[in-house]
């Protein structure tokens, strides 16, 4: 920390024991009832043996909160969100076998939220029930990370906070599609490229995330990277399927434009070809002989010389990236649907020579 | 004849000598110029005049016949187009011309 700086922590720290001052006082006068807590209290240290991804057999950990702004901005990893006010309404989240550990927690010793959603669970018949009645706030006392949701990367992204986004999967699966604004920094290879990460320890927040809620890589990560001395490290446990689910492949990322007027960058057309080639309409405007001898596999088939009159029957949900065989046809279609209509923004077409075979193999070589 | 007729063809000889002068044709938008040969020279090339396409020519003739457009014969069936989309026209059929490393093929 520089000098210059300290004086404003030293104002920040003291704001912060006047709040923690404050707080019993706001507390009780807020809650003057007590609730009724359940019997079966665990701490941290037994938490811990479950908090792990892959989640251990037979046990489940479950955040009471609200899922926003709650859960979203921080939960015990690999729990799930089942807020207590929609406990009825998600019984089918819990696990058949009635037998399984549930863990609940919500946001400590004042909150009543993990209990009553514990009595709850014992009424439905499960006969392991567990409350983490510290919760949250001891497990960010005690605990090398916790999680975040994906709500809350992207707020981070959006108001520009300094943070670091690694993608801890292997390198072929960053290249197929990646959270925006991540690195690639395999589990495999984290020593060799911890250098990648960032110099400041102390501030810049690391974020890992992986293959989803499944994949253990980005929790691995974390905890390497608490060890070599950052103090700021989370996991985006959805990871890349959760993202792709929630924003879709172009959040954060447009349509890259290629060189050419209106055309996508090839590189971006093929990622989204092969991993996510829902996320663009994908129209191929060569004959229907041409398409039927083969095409990119999620392509329709609307001949150039067919458009106009078929022009308004193409979605305009998503982005638009005509493709033929050289990019003169596509190109045309591309002018034309912006001639024709002009207030559909995401339009592409690819400027490229594409070769295709009959089980729809292709090679696609940029036009220079 | 009126003065009013004598300034309008002053001011299309002025407008067709300063177009002709700019006429560097060439390093338009070749993708586009197709679009815009389909949506204003189709109606005709093809259907009640000669289907011109690209490979009708070698590069050469195509930048002979837009030397000077007025000669163009139907030239004033598409007085109205701005010269940068003329020249898109022009780039589409002289890049993709007969003798052209890329002949189009088909439409
Ligand atoms: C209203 C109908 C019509 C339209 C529209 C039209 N043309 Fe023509 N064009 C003709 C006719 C008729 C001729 C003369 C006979 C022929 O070539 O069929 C001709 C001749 C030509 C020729 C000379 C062909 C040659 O062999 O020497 C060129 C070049 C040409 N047109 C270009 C264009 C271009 C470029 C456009 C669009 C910007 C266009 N024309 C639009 C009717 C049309």
């Amino acid at each position: 920390m520089t000098i210059n700086k300290l004086p404003r922590a030293l104002g920040a720290l003291f704001v912060s024991f006047m709040l923690l001052a404050a707080m019993p006082l706001m507390a009780s006068a807020g809650e003057s009832k007590s609730f009724k807590k359940f019997p079966e209290i665990v701490d941290y240290k037994f938490v811990a043996k479950y908090a792990k991804v892959p989640r251990p057999a037979k046990s489940l950990i479950i955040d009471s909160r609200p899922y926003k702004p709650k859960y979203v901005a921080g939960f015990v990893p690999s729990a799930v969100s089942i807020p207590a006010s929609q406990f009825d309404k998600m019984t089918d989240q819990l696990p058949k076998n009635k037998s399984t550990l549930l863990i609940f927690y919500c946001g400590g010793l004042k909150c009543p939220l993990s209990h009553k959603s514990a009595f709850k669970a014992r009424e439905l018949g499960y006969t392991n029930v567990k409350v983490y009645a510290k919760g949250f706030p001891d497990w960010k006392k005690n605990a090398l990370y916790h999680s975040i949701g994906l709500e809350t990367l992207k707020a981070k992204m959006e108001a520009g906070e300094n943070y670091m986004l690694v993608d801890a999967r292997p390198l072929k699966k960053f290249l197929d599609g990646a959270i925006p604004s991540a690195i690639s920094i395999p589990e495999r290879q984290f020593s060799e490229k911890r250098g990648m990460l960032p110099a400041d320890k102390a501030n810049t927040e690391v974020i890992y995330y992986c293959g989803g809620f499944k994949c253990p890589l980005s929790h691995k990560s974390a905890i390497k990277a608490r060890y070599l001395g950052y103090k700021n490290v989370v996991v985006a446990e959805a990871g890349y399927p959760g993202w792709k689910e929630l924003y879709g492949v172009g959040a954060g990322v447009q349509a890259q434009a290629g060189e050419m007027e209106g055309s996508i960058d090839t590189e971006q057309f093929l990622t989204v070809l092969k991993g996510n080639p829902d996320q663009f309409l994908f129209i191929d405007v060569r004959s229907p002989e041409e398409y039927a001898a083969g095409h990119f596999p999620p392509a329709i088939n609307i001949p150039v010389d067919d458009l106009e009159k078929r022009i308004d029957e193409i979605p305009t949900d998503k982005p638009i990236v005509f493709s033929c065989a050289s990019g003169a046809r596509a190109g045309e279609a591309y002018y034309m649907f912006k001639d024709m209509r002009p207030d559909v923004k995401e339009v592409f077409y690819l400027e490229a020579t594409n070769e295709f075979t009959e089980d729809n193999q292709y090679t696609v070589t940029p036009n220079k | 004849m009126n003065r009013k007729a004598i300034t309008f063809i002053g001011a299309l000889l002025i407008t067709i000598s300063a177009v002709s002068m700019a006429f560097a044709f060439g390093g338009g938008n070749a993708r586009k110029g197709k679009f815009l040969y389909r949506k204003n020279c189709r109606s005709c090339h093809g259907k009640t005049a000669s289907d011109l396409s690209p490979a009708s020519m070698v590069q050469a003739d195509w930048k002979a016949t837009f030397e000077d457009v007025s000669k163009i014969p139907c030239n004033k069936d598409w007085q109205g187009l701005p010269e940068k989309d003329i020249n898109d026209i022009f780039t589409y059929l002289h890049d993709y011309a007969k003798d052209s490393p890329t002949p189009a093929k088909c439409s």
